[in-house]
């Protein structure tokens, strides 16, 4: 395991503490100490709020949307008994195909399809385009959960078919239906999986940022401003300053994101190192 | 009775899944054959009216993007072959570097490993653009910007895998290698004839995923390369689209084939892997 370690080092781990330097120093040439004054004046600033709060966004609403659409579908598909395998190979598609391919088709539906634009004028809100920047964020929205829940069914599948046998026997004995085994019975003994499949989720919807890009380009409409937009914007504008202090604050989210995750998970389930 | 109203539920779901799935990659593929006028035509407006506009389906009809992409414009073939470079070292090493890694991490116990797993997971999470600054000061630390190294060295000791694969190794029971050195096999027989056999499934199943992922990187080159030759088509195919719909199309399909031939010759070991975490 040295090798991976040094290498995790050498290009993580100690440039890292280069970016913790930056993002205290006035700026990346003199570097002054600043103390934290690169950090009010990103919260200071409108478009990083609106980044972070996009990105939050789409995180926890995707990942819920996510998780709760694909247990019942992965319940679902476990007891059909023909073509379940080509089924799970044929929702993996969206999930293999690159971000490219998927793009071009979905920004020539969104911003030429007579379709679309018949569907929103019927419902009287004006023009496929700034209807498509309107709604911008549901509809990456959609294309996240789009891809993500092919795997996010095989994640599932897999681990509900792993659920405890004798116990759900013995729940049918009593009398239980699919339903209530499903929910007081399954659901508990998969917990470490759903919690995996919540942290894949989350770097899932941070790696939206392809998408979006391709589709809108690097100044999308505002709803679907992520912070990967913002970073990138001010790596352009060479205000390394800035940009250290910004990855820093995403990096401590996520940190003490995955740091609850996994205290709710050894609190509730059977531990995610097990 | 049960069954009398599972199996047409059952069928309904299949169809909408199906056609959900496949509807964006099929009018990508479609698209591909037919000139850039008429796709956007038919996008534009009625099909009768675009069939009307380009001559009818034989009129619209064309392999002439296909003839444009691979022969008559270098340029597209060229960043393939860049994509194809970049990303199969990052894939092969990748998962040789991992797999070194997280079965010391796996074998390990106590809290110092717990930490660097924990460490690994939280990388993993990142945003690219987060990770991609660090990566970017320590390659120009090194004096390897410009270099394709640049976009190797960070691609292979990237975290992804290391969490997955640990979680995968964790699940090997403990009795398999208390046997194995009962029979007298050190760590390295351990590793080479007990784990790496057991992990061969998962190990396709994870190329899979570094090899959609690298496909479609667009934040390393980006940022590690001033010279445009050298990005991958990733990077070209969002730069192109807005005079060359036809073209696109096409280059997009030919785009995906690695990435689709390489998942039907691993889609049994990626479903067994994916459900086994």
């Amino acid at each position: 395991m040295i090798p991976g370690l040094v290498g995790l080092y050498i290009f993580f781990l100690k440039p890292f503490a280069t970016v913790v330097g930056f993002s205290f120093s006035d700026n990346a040439l003199t570097r002054n100490f600043a103390g934290f004054k690169n950090f009010t004046e990103l919260f200071g600033n409108d478009a990083f709020r609106h980044a972070i709060l996009n990105s939050a966004f789409l995180a926890l609403a995707g990942t819920f949307l996510l998780i709760t659409g694909s247990l019942p579908v992965a319940e679902f598909i476990s007891h059909a008994k023909r073509f379940t395998s080509a089924l799970k190979t044929i929702m993996m598609i969206p999930f293999i195909m690159p971000a490219a391919s998927i793009a071009l088709v979905f920004s020539m539906l969104t911003d030429h399809s007579r379709f679309l634009i018949g569907v929103f004028q019927a419902i009287g809100v004006g023009d496929s385009h700034s209807v498509s920047s309107q709604y911008a964020m549901l509809f990456i929205l959609f294309l996240f959960l789009w891809k993500n829940m092919g795997y996010m069914v095989l994640l599932f599948g897999g681990s509900l078919l792993k659920a405890d046998q004798n116990i759900i026997e013995a729940a049918k004995l009593d009398g239980a239906g699919v339903i209530r085994i499903f929910f007081e019975i399954k659901l508990r003994s998969i917990s470490p999986s759903i919690v995996f499949g919540v942290l894949l989720s989350i770097m899932s919807s941070f790696g939206m940022y392809r998408e979006v890009f391709l589709i809108y380009g690097s100044h999308p409409p505002t709803s679907v401003y992520l912070i990967s937009h913002y970073l990138s914007n001010t790596m352009g504008m060479m205000n390394y300053s800035k940009m250290s202090a910004a990855a820093l604050v995403v990096m401590l989210s996520v940190v003490a994101l995955s740091v609850i995750l996994i205290a709710v998970e050894k609190r509730y389930g059977r531990g995610m190192e097990q | 009775m049960k069954k009398r109203i599972f199996t047409p539920v059952y069928i309904i779901f299949c169809a909408i899944v199906v056609f959900l799935a496949l509807f964006p990659p099929i009018i990508n593929l479609l698209g591909s054959f037919f000139t850039g006028q008429f796709v956007e035509n038919i996008f534009s407006s009625t099909i009768e009216e675009a069939l009307e506009q380009n001559g009818g389906v034989a009129g619209a009809f064309s392999l002439s993007q296909y003839v444009n992409v691979l022969i008559a414009s270098p340029d597209y073939l060229y960043r393939f072959w860049n994509s194809v470079f970049l990303v199969a070292p990052v894939v092969i090493f990748q998962l040789a570097v991992s797999s070194f890694t997280a079965y010391g991490l796996a074998r390990g116990k106590g809290r110092l490993f717990k930490a660097i797993l924990m460490i690994f997971l939280v990388l993993m999470m990142l945003p690219k653009q987060v990770t991609v600054i660090p990566n970017y000061y320590a390659v120009k630390e090194l004096k390897l910007l410009n270099t394709w190294a640049a976009f190797w060295l960070p691609g292979i000791f990237s975290p992804f895998c290391v969490y997955l694969l640990t979680r995968y190794m964790k699940r090997i029971p403990v009795e398999l290698f208390e046997a194995a050195e009962i029979d007298g096999a050190g760590e390295k027989r351990l590793f080479l004839n007990v784990v790496l056999p057991l992990c061969k499934g998962e190990l396709i199943a994870l190329g899979m995923l570094i090899l959609v992922d690298g496909w479609s990187q667009v934040e390393l080159p980006i940022i590690m390369f001033n010279d445009a030759n050298m990005y991958p088509l990733s990077v070209y195919l969002s730069g192109i689209r807005e005079n060359a719909i036809g073209i696109t199309f096409a280059a997009t399909v030919i785009y995906a084939i690695p990435v689709i031939l390489f998942f039907l010759y691993g889609a049994k070991e990626l479903e067994a892997g994916t459900g086994s975490y």
